[in-house]
């Protein structure tokens, strides 16, 4: 830890790295408390494996045929996107099995992917890097990219609170008085695909479920109402992601992977109490 | 005082089939008009149309043919006028709402522009929350309520919309037999400035506040509460007309003794 500190006031790369930890951290809590809450945890990750898709294709684009100006998060961006509004229409025009299609956008965007990045120079570690995240290559640009995400996300959730609050607890209700279900329904999806895409930079595609979703779950814990939960969760998002980086560190471990390990130990621990009371009072 | 609000004229509706096609009809050739601060108690058989009847009032339903009007209006267009309390409401129970959360949400705008809710809404849910008897609840977690008190809560935000009618779908479905006659005492306080049509399983509502009788069998005849004799109920429900004609009897003691 100590060298953590140390190297923080000296290295331009960790400081970058801590804020970008923040700025996901927040919008993890925002974010996975309407994922959380509304049960769509298995969307969010269909929306992030599928946007390796788009990841891929930026990439390949940039390196084999020269569009210097498409970066990746580019991609990744129009991926998630794509995907949000692709389930979302179908959830709300057919009757469609929903959880079908989320697995199969999951295995096609990966799919995608994987074939752009092997025609791309420097396969290898590209592909680890998105998949798992590396928190310490954030560069300036990507920060101002992610403060701009976080904003937006922001926004959209205090100004349309209670519009999104209702029609996530009882559309039919919500529909009635007049709000557009369809289009709520859709702007909270969009809303997700895009944190989605702002935790990528930090965690990485795999990981991207655990941190929507740990934060939010123990902040429910605490409290019964969507904001307060919101503030908890976001809290808990940045206490993670800031200590994952700082405990990852000094050892050199991976810091998304950190980041979740300590995510998910925090969950552990405030779980057992509940859990060994749930076994003595059968016992007896 | 003598307003038509509700006016159906030959509605005939069918829902349709898995493969597109109209199927059997539901309801066949309705026509009837309801009078504002009437008290209407809708019976009949299930699947004899009542809840169909309440989503075409509602918009949710369109007729294959005939003219539904409220307020004059296409339904859509009253929604907002309407408080409807649908039968056996689902919600997620883990889902973070407190009571005066629940209730605040009859004060949603429609629209796009983002908002939130002002002072007055906050006044209004909590007049609301008054009239059911639920406000020292206003902090509580919706889940952690007993299924009356959700019903109570559901009807704080019905009334929190300001409406002028009440469409409720068999509300005394999951009450035990105190919360309900609660919920007809303060059915009968909100009759007196709005219009209610209540769908109900049995007839042990039609009683002293209830104007007329809807039977909902295909067809839809009304009648005047004190017209609803035995031979009716007979008619209405058939196979089940012991039942009915048992709880018929109970109630016409209670309203004799």
């Amino acid at each position: 830890m100590g060298v953590f500190l140390a190297d923080l006031a000296k290295y331009e790369f960790l400081q970058h790295a801590l804020a970008a930890g923040v700025l996901a951290g927040v919008a993890c809590g925002i974010v996975g408390t309407w994922v959380v809450t509304r049960r769509i945890t298995y969307l969010a990750g269909g929306i992030a494996h599928a946007v390796l898709g788009g990841v891929g294709v930026a990439r390949y684009l940039q390196k084999v045929h020269g569009l210097e100006w498409l970066d990746p998060l580019y991609g990744a961006l129009a991926a998630a996107m794509a995907s949000a509004l692709l389930i979302g229409w179908v959830s709300l025009r057919a009757r469609e099995r929903e959880d079908t299609l989320i697995s199969a956008m999951w295995a096609v965007g990966m799919a995608v992917g994987l074939v752009f990045i092997s025609r791309t120079p420097g396969y290898g570690e590209d592909l680890m890097n998105y998949l798992f995240g590396n928190i310490l290559l954030v560069g300036k640009s990507d920060l101002w990219l992610l403060a701009g995400l976080d904003v937006a996300v922001l926004m959209v959730v205090i100004g349309y609170y209670n519009r999104l609050a209702a029609v996530s607890f009882d559309p039919e209700f919500a529909g009635l008085r007049g709000v557009n279900i369809a289009f709520f329904q859709l702007l909270l999806l969009c809303v997700v695909a895009l944190s989605v895409v702002l935790l990528i930079s930090v965690v990485g595609i795999v990981l991207v479920i655990a941190l929507l979703a740990i934060p939010a779950a123990i902040a429910g814990r605490f409290t019964r109402r969507l904001w307060s939960m919101m503030a908890l969760a976001s809290l808990l998002g940045v206490a993670f992601t800031t200590g994952g980086l700082a405990l990852s560190y000094a050892p050199g471990l991976p810091a998304g992977a950190t980041t979740i390990l300590l995510a998910a130990g925090v969950y552990l621990l405030l779980q057992l109490p509940a859990a060994l009371r749930g076994r003595t009072s059968r016992g007896d | 005082m003598n307003k038509v609000l509700i006016e159906l004229d030959r509605v005939c509706f069918s829902y349709p089939d898995s493969r597109g096609q109209r199927g059997a009809p539901v309801l066949r050739e309705v026509s009837f008009s309801v009078h504002r601060g009437e008290f209407i108690c809708v019976v009949g058989p299930n699947g004899g149309g009542k809840s169909t009847l309440l989503k075409l009032l509602l918009g949710l339903e369109r007729p294959d043919t005939g003219t539904v009007r409220l307020f004059g209006d296409e339904p859509e267009l009253s929604c907002p006028r309407i408080g409807y309390l649908p039968q056996n409401p689902q919600f997620d129970p883990l889902f973070p709402v407190t009571v005066l959360d629940v209730v605040l949400m009859g004060r949603l705008k429609a629209g796009l522009l983002p908002g939130h809710y002002r002072a007055a809404d906050r006044e209004a849910a909590r007049h609301a929350l008054a009239a059911v008897s639920m406000v020292d609840s206003a902090a509580k977690n919706f889940a952690e309520l007993s299924g009356g008190q959700r019903q109570r809560v559901l009807i704080a935000r019905m009334i929190a919309t300001e409406p002028e009618l009440l469409l409720l779908d068999e509300p005394t479905s999951h009450l035990d037999i105190q919360a309900e006659r609660e919920l007809y005492e303060l059915l009968h306080r909100l009759n007196e400035r709005l219009t209610i049509m209540l769908v109900s399983h049995d007839l042990m509502i039609v009683s002293g506040f209830v104007d007329r009788v809807m039977c909902v069998k295909g067809s839809v005849d009304i009648h005047d509460t004190q017209d609803v004799s035995e031979k009716l109920v007979g008619e209405l429900y058939g196979g089940d007309m012991r039942l009915v004609v048992h709880t018929g009897h109970e109630h016409d003691h209670g309203g004799r003794d």
